[in-house]
């Protein structure tokens, strides 16, 4: 029961990276290879900031939230208007940079050892227990990153988004903004993705630097393009398959053979397989990745 | 003189990225794919040097050509199960680029299911030091020098003096054709990824000898090539060998006054400052204008 | 008649090549101007820089009394100029009625308004929906407003992108070559539009246009650009006798021959 409580809570924690990435490479076009790094910003503050500066978990978590995407504009300024190539390889350079920068910085970070100690959040006087106190958290989180997602997926924005993902020409002629929307979108999926960050720290209660990486990157990627550009329903459906799918090995059994790598080769294969027979996922719409 | 050193070897790492460099430029100028697996091509050469000489007992030489042919053809497997049929389907840039990270995955995976993640070893102990004046050469510092002086030459001739060669560059120019100068471009393709891993093979040889074999070592080096590309300018090949020597310069050069963990952020603050204040490189034209 | 557009002295160079060398020509408002000329006459490098796509190396552009030379693309259109492209370049995925609703800026656009959008909000993309239809109604498309785009013929497409440049209620619109490509009978409906336009919305309406019986027939003005100069404006007829008209379309040894 205990972990089936784990998985559910992962599952919805990637459920929330996966909506706030497809913000971003579904709607805006903007193919951030970089994205696991805003959710290890977001873990970091949130443990920085309640572990050692003593805030308090909702102030933690909100300024978790503004440092992702304080940081996705900084970053987003000069490299947003980059060639589609240029900005994956800027992303990910500075991805490499958050990671190397995470485990160097130990007057801040404690380097490799990481942070214990995140505590639970509470409300009033009631702290939020592990099982299922965590997961009504999580859940609740899920639904409010989900809700607003769903908000901006059915207003006018949507349609400015997806124009710029077009063609930005076109887009530019038609009165849109296209900087400054597209480092908004940007700042906004930097946003959720720490506040993705904040929800992990809380639940594992410690932070630390790998799991941040190129790995995780591709788990990311992976599970959008598994569940399908522009779908809410698909973002859930990435990440509940790419999760639940290792499981299955546990039964069928793989004796003598490392889960992890069996896990990655899949995921390989699986993103091969997907761009050749069904580039828009599983569940996704036809729009999104022009594939 | 650390700093004479440190120089050296920078040389010595940036003859070696400038091989993949190279190799990664010719595939990335004649098909615009941000050939991520070309990581695994690199690794995969490494295995077939280790299984060369260490379960078939090769004398060297044999191992290396081995090793060579090996990477060359991983490379033309790839372009063949993996970015051919994508291809053929008409796919964006980013389902080409999101296929390429599923090899890159898949390939480090299998890899580490075959043969463990443990560093398997080709040699043992120290090499020779070779004592001048102050500085001292391995024989890996000799020979990468060496590679490098025999190969470019060599490739320089073949893209410029051969028929082959000059369709691949006439390719680079302009990527969308489908013939060029009467061959078939999907032929094209093989031949591109060909030269290009067959070069990433002979600098895994080196490190495969040096250091042991991984099987996550291509990526780093895949990713330090790609970003010499970008800071020597995309589409054309002595600045992608230029940037690489100025990375692996860099690199070693930083030792001087930082710890050897800060590599990653001298060399991709090195990228950002680029993209920042030069994104065309230090040669190149920038590719992707904006298209009114 | 006011000019409504002003552009002065404009002059771009790519690399050595002067694609528009000091042209200068104006747009009187409620009026068809078209911008004719041979190829590589610098027409198109001409609507870049009065559209904002590209900055001019010198000269003025002034739209409605305003500077705009150098500004963004967005700014422009704001102040109520918009532009169509050679080719439709209609987004393919969307539904023909959201490519339309596409050109109407509206505040449900801001993140912030589109989470907490109230009744003014909804009301703001209500009217845009409406006028969508209207002017999907007014080039013929409505009965398809909820097809994909990408099922539209070439020539559908075209009148959907002016649809599109023409729902953000704009004083002046640039049309680059909108008769290229048509069958006889859109073609004809195209001029009928663009003829409605003038007539009774009112509007402005700067064209390319290579073919002369459109633009002989429905031009107010007429502006002959050669290498990347404006040579000759006027009437129709007054630029039809016009010598360089002859030497552009013709070729030199014509204009020697009629001599």
């Amino acid at each position: 029961m205990e972990y089936l409580q784990h998985l559910l809570i992962m599952v919805m924690i990637y459920a929330c990276l996966t909506v706030s990435l497809d913000l971003n490479i579904g709607h805006a076009g903007i193919l951030s290879f970089g994205h696991a790094s805003f959710y290890g910003i977001g873990a970091y503050t949130t443990a920085i900031l309640t572990v050692y500066a003593g805030l308090d978990w909702f102030t933690a978590m909100v300024l978790a939230f503004a440092m992702g995407a304080f940081i996705a504009v900084l970053i987003g300024l000069p490299t947003l208007r980059l060639g589609g190539d240029y900005f994956i390889l800027a992303l990910f350079g500075f991805s490499l940079i958050v990671t190397s920068l995470i485990i160097n910085m130990e007057w801040l970070t404690n380097g490799p050892f990481g942070i214990r100690g995140v505590p639970r959040p509470s409300i009033g006087s009631y702290q939020v227990q592990s099982g299922y106190g965590m997961l009504g958290f999580i859940a609740i989180m899920t639904a409010f990153i989900f809700f607003v997602h769903w908000r901006f997926a059915s207003s006018p924005m949507k349609a400015a988004l997806h124009a710029i993902r077009d063609d930005e020409s076109v887009a530019m002629s038609l009165g849109i903004n296209v900087v400054r929307t597209k480092i908004i979108v940007f700042a906004l999926g930097g946003g959720f993705a720490a506040l993705c960050g904040a929800m992990g720290a809380f639940y594992f209660r410690f932070v630390s630097a790998d799991g941040y990486g190129l790995q995780t990157i591709i788990l990311l990627w992976a599970m959008l393009f598994v569940g399908g550009n522009c779908s809410l329903l698909g973002a859930f459906v990435g990440p509940a398959v790419l999760m639940l799918f290792p499981e299955l090995f546990r039964f069928i059994g793989g004796q003598g053979w490392d889960i992890g790598h069996i896990q990655e080769a899949l995921y390989g294969l699986l993103l091969i397989l997907l761009m050749m027979f069904r580039p828009q996922g599983l569940v996704g719409n036809k729009v999104g990745l022009r594939a | 003189m650390l700093l004479l050193q440190l120089f050296i070897d920078g040389l010595a790492s940036g003859a070696l990225y400038a091989l993949t460099a190279v190799g990664f430029a010719i595939i990335y100028n004649g098909t615009r794919i941000l050939h991520m697996a070309h990581g695994a091509v690199f690794t995969a050469g490494g295995y077939a040097l280790y299984i060369a000489v260490k379960l078939l007992h090769l004398p060297m030489p044999v191992a290396v050509i081995v090793a060579l042919a090996s990477a060359a053809a991983f490379g033309v497997l790839i372009d063949l199960l993996v970015y051919r049929p994508l291809r053929a389907r008409k796919s964006s840039e980013a389902a080409l680029f999101i296929g390429s990270i599923g090899a890159l995955t898949l390939c480090q995976a299998v890899f580490a299911l075959i043969f463990t993640t443990d560093t398997l070893y080709l040699r043992q102990g120290p090499l020779p030091l070779y004592d001048i004046g102050e500085i001292s050469l391995t024989i890996m510092h000799i020979i990468a020098a060496a590679i490098v002086i025999v190969v470019f030459p060599i490739l320089h001739l073949f893209l410029t003096r051969t028929k082959y060669g000059r369709a691949i560059r006439a390719l680079a120019d302009n990527p969308k054709l489908s013939v060029v100068r009467g061959v078939n471009v999907e032929r094209l393709y093989m031949l591109i990824f060909a030269i290009g891993s067959l070069l990433a093979g002979f600098a895994v040889s080196l490190i495969a000898y040096d250091l042991g074999v991984r099987p996550e070592m291509g990526f780093p080096v895949m990713f330090v090539s790609l970003v010499a590309v970008i800071v020597g300018g995309v589409g054309y090949l002595p600045g992608a060998a230029a940037g690489a020597f100025l990375l692996g310069l860099l690199q070693n050069l930083s030792l001087w006054q930082l710890s050897g963990r800060w590599q990653d952020v001298v060399v991709f603050g090195a990228l950002l400052i680029f993209l920042l204040f030069r994104p065309a490189g230090l040669f190149g034209h920038m590719l992707s204008t904006r298209r009114v | 008649m006011t000019a409504v557009l002003d552009v002065s002295g404009i002059s771009k160079r790519f690399g050595g090549l002067a694609a528009v060398d000091n042209a200068s020509f104006t747009v009187e408002e409620h009026t068809i101007t078209s911008l004719i000329g041979p190829n590589g006459a610098g027409k198109t490098t001409a609507f870049n820089i009065v559209s904002g796509f590209l900055k001019p190396d010198s000269g003025t552009v002034t739209f409605a009394g305003q500077p705009i030379e150098g500004r963004e693309p967005h700014d422009i259109y704001r102040l109520g100029m918009a532009r169509t492209f050679q080719d439709p370049r209609v987004f393919q995925e969307m539904t023909v009625l959201d490519n339309v609703m596409v050109g109407v800026r509206q505040k449900g656009e801001a993140p912030f308004w589109a989470i907490m959008r109230g009744a003014k909000v909804n009301a703001q993309w209500k009217a845009a929906r409406e006028r969508a239809e209207r002017i999907l109604e007014d080039v013929g498309l409505l009965a398809r407003a909820k097809e994909e785009a990408s099922a539209l013929s070439f020539g559908e497409q075209r009148f959907l992108s002016i649809a599109r440049a023409l729902v953000g209620e704009p004083r002046i619109v640039l049309l680059d070559e909108p008769t290229v490509g048509l069958d006889r009978s859109t073609f004809g409906k195209l001029v009928e539009l663009m003829k409605n336009l003038v007539t009774k919305e009112r509007k402005t309406i700067l064209l390319i246009e290579h073919n002369m019986d459109v633009v002989m027939s429905i031009s107010d003005k007429v502006v002959l650009m050669m290498q990347g100069t404006t040579v000759a404006s006027g009437t129709p007829a007054e630029v039809r006798g016009h010598r360089s008209m002859v030497e552009a379309y013709l070729g030199k040894r014509h204009v020697a021959a009629s001599q």
